[in-house]
């Protein structure tokens, strides 16, 4: 990747604003990884979706969002696993091949979960219904994303 | 154990509201789709992130041991619930060496029971806690993780190696008890002292009738009788010099160990006086439980500092009785316990010194002053080796790595020349 970036960077292919956005959001992964940060490994995990959302400006509905959205889990799993507390502490390959399964797991969920959800706002008919009851379900997420952090910072970050 | 959550939770937290809110925001469903991941994530986390059921429990495989012995810890870990991932890491006692591993990562189903094992090795000697240890138990998602502390609660003490010496100081007098030492004195026994004129109440037995007949008269003999001795081992625990991880005081620790020990074997009365910040003594006294009671108040002894004056008269008499050989083993670092030396020899005690010298323990720098401040030190050293030889106390350099039985032969030398000049 940083080879094609540079050869079109040479040519005079200067990124927009998605290519800045992935391209900081990947040096701030890799960051957070070498500093050990989950906070900076979020911000670049929150880099990557600003620069899909940039990518989507003027654009129709993406069909491969889910597989975007699976990409960008499976890349949050691996990152928050190499950083965690104890993360070279020697596990028993029990322990590591379940975690692998559990990373597996998420990901092909998140990517099954994506591309129903577009399907289902895709859909001329029901796209409207669709998307109300995508909105309906975001606000409850909201609700409980809010109070799953107001339970954390109660019981204390890490 | 206390819960507790991970970055990740923050970040997912985060990065889900985040998607969310863009999505209403912007009007774009791929955002929410982006978004959806996280926060099933955090869902299930939420409702599956119980605390795990953990029993540990720790043994300690031998609680006495020898410097340079290895003690194993057998850790016992079970859980009534499945633990996605136990890490445990064992805390090293200073002093202590680990053999292997002692963090460890495992997984746990319901009922299963994993053993681990954890290694120490003590090189010195000395009283010791372990088995405290901290537990972090994640879930499945890694979004919480439980901790629980284990205090140190198993104590294991590790005894000096002692140095098996088959010569020792012999003190000058010896005591009224019954022992393995040839006595100055006359009376009855094995070894021949001398012959004098029979008196009313001589055995029959210890006549001499060979000088009888050549005198004419009644002959007896008079042999030495065996006799035990008292030594007193006087530990200096002012000051110590200490190089990485030997010291002086280690050496003085060992060496009164193998002392004691050979002196006991002797069947003598050995006691023991700490004479430091702190002062601590056993009154002299035989055998094998009195070795066990010196080679314990031996592990907790310590240099503790303090600029009390203190003097020969905290020190109460039944820990110096009199006719006893004080052996001290000091560095000679400290003024108060040249000075208690000097009053203990100035009350007609039996004194001998053994200097542990600190000098291999001391890192002198390469600039003429530190070198020239090095000079006089030495110089004030020697003055103190010779005030004590001039009052008729041996004293001995015993350096680190030496052999000890040497440096007691050189206390015994003077002593016999001394005795020679008084006579």
């Amino acid at each position: 990747m940083l080879f094609a970036l540079a050869v079109r960077l040479s040519a005079g292919d200067y990124p927009g604003p998605a290519g800045v956005a992935v391209l900081a959001g990947l040096a701030a992964i890799v960051g957070g990884l070498l500093l050990r940060r989950g906070a900076v490994v979020t911000i670049g995990l929150g880099l990557l979706g600003v620069g899909y959302g940039s990518a989507l400006i003027g654009k129709g509905l993406d069909p491969a969002a889910g597989l975007f959205a699976a990409g960008l889990v499976a890349v949050a799993e691996l990152a928050f696993w190499a950083i965690e507390p104890g993360a070279a502490v020697p596990l028993r390959r029990a322990a590591t091949g379940l975690r692998v399964l559990v990373v597996a797991a998420v990901v092909l969920g998140a990517a099954i979960a994506g591309t129903l959800l577009i399907a289902v706002v895709a859909d001329p008919i029901r796209g409207d219904a669709g998307l109300g009851i995508a909105g309906v379900i975001a606000v409850l997420a909201i609700f409980a994303v809010a109070a799953v952090l107001v339970r954390s910072l109660r019981d204390g970050l890490r | 154990m206390t819960r507790a959550a991970t970055a990740k939770l923050a970040g997912y937290a985060s990065l889900g509201a985040l998607g969310l809110f863009a999505g209403i925001a912007f009007g774009r469903a791929e955002l929410v789709v982006l978004a959806t991941p996280f926060v099933l994530v955090l869902a299930m986390g939420l409702v599956a992130g119980g605390a795990p059921e953990l029993d540990v429990d720790v043994r300690v495989g031998r609680s006495r041991v020898l410097e340079g012995d290895d003690v194993a810890l057998d850790i016992g870990l079970l859980s009534a619930s499945p633990v996605a991932r136990v890490e445990l890491g064992l805390a090293v006692p200073r002093d202590a060496v680990p053999e292997g591993d002692t963090s460890f990562g495992v997984t746990l189903a319901p009922g299963e029971r994993r053993e681990l094992t954890a290694t120490l090795r003590f090189p010195r000697w000395g009283v010791f806690r372990i088995g405290r240890m901290g537990i972090a138990a994640f879930d499945r998602l890694g979004l919480f993780v439980f901790e629980r502390e284990l205090p140190a609660t198993h104590l294991v003490r590790v005894y000096p190696r002692e140095e098996r010496l088959r010569e020792i100081v012999r003190p000058r007098e010896t005591q009224a008890y019954v022992g393995n030492l040839v006595a100055r004195q006359k009376g009855e026994g094995i070894e021949f002292a001398d012959l004098r004129l029979y008196q009313p109440g001589d055995r029959v037995r210890r006549v001499n009738w060979k000088a009888t007949a050549r005198r004419g008269s009644l002959v007896v003999n008079e042999e030495h009788p065996e006799r035990s001795s008292a030594t007193v081992l006087l530990l200096d625990s002012f000051a110590a010099a200490r190089l990485g991880a030997a010291g002086t005081l280690d050496q003085a620790v060992r060496a009164t160990a193998a002392l004691a020990g050979a002196y006991l074997r002797r069947r003598d009365q050995v006691g023991l006086l700490s004479f430091g910040g702190s002062v601590n003594w056993l009154e002299p006294a035989l055998g094998t439980v009195q070795l066990y009671r010196i080679v314990e108040a031996l592990l907790d002894t310590e240099v503790v500092l303090s600029y009390i004056w203190r003097d020969i008269r905290v020190i109460p008499t039944h820990a110096l009785p009199p006719k006893a050989l004080v052996l001290c083993l000091t560095p000679l670092l400290d003024e108060r316990m040249v000075n208690a030396l000097v009053d203990v020899r100035g009350r007609g005690a039996d004194v001998a010194v053994l200097e542990i010298a600190p000098e291999p323990f001391v890192r002198v720098g390469r600039d003429e002053q530190a070198q020239l401040t090095y000079r006089i030190w030495k110089l004030r050293r020697a003055v103190v080796r010779s005030r004590f030889r001039r009052l008729g106390v041996s004293v001995a350099e015993w350096r680190y790595g030496d052999p000890l039985e040497p440096v007691l032969e050189e206390v015994s030398a003077f002593r016999r020349y001394a005795r020679a000049m008084r006579a």
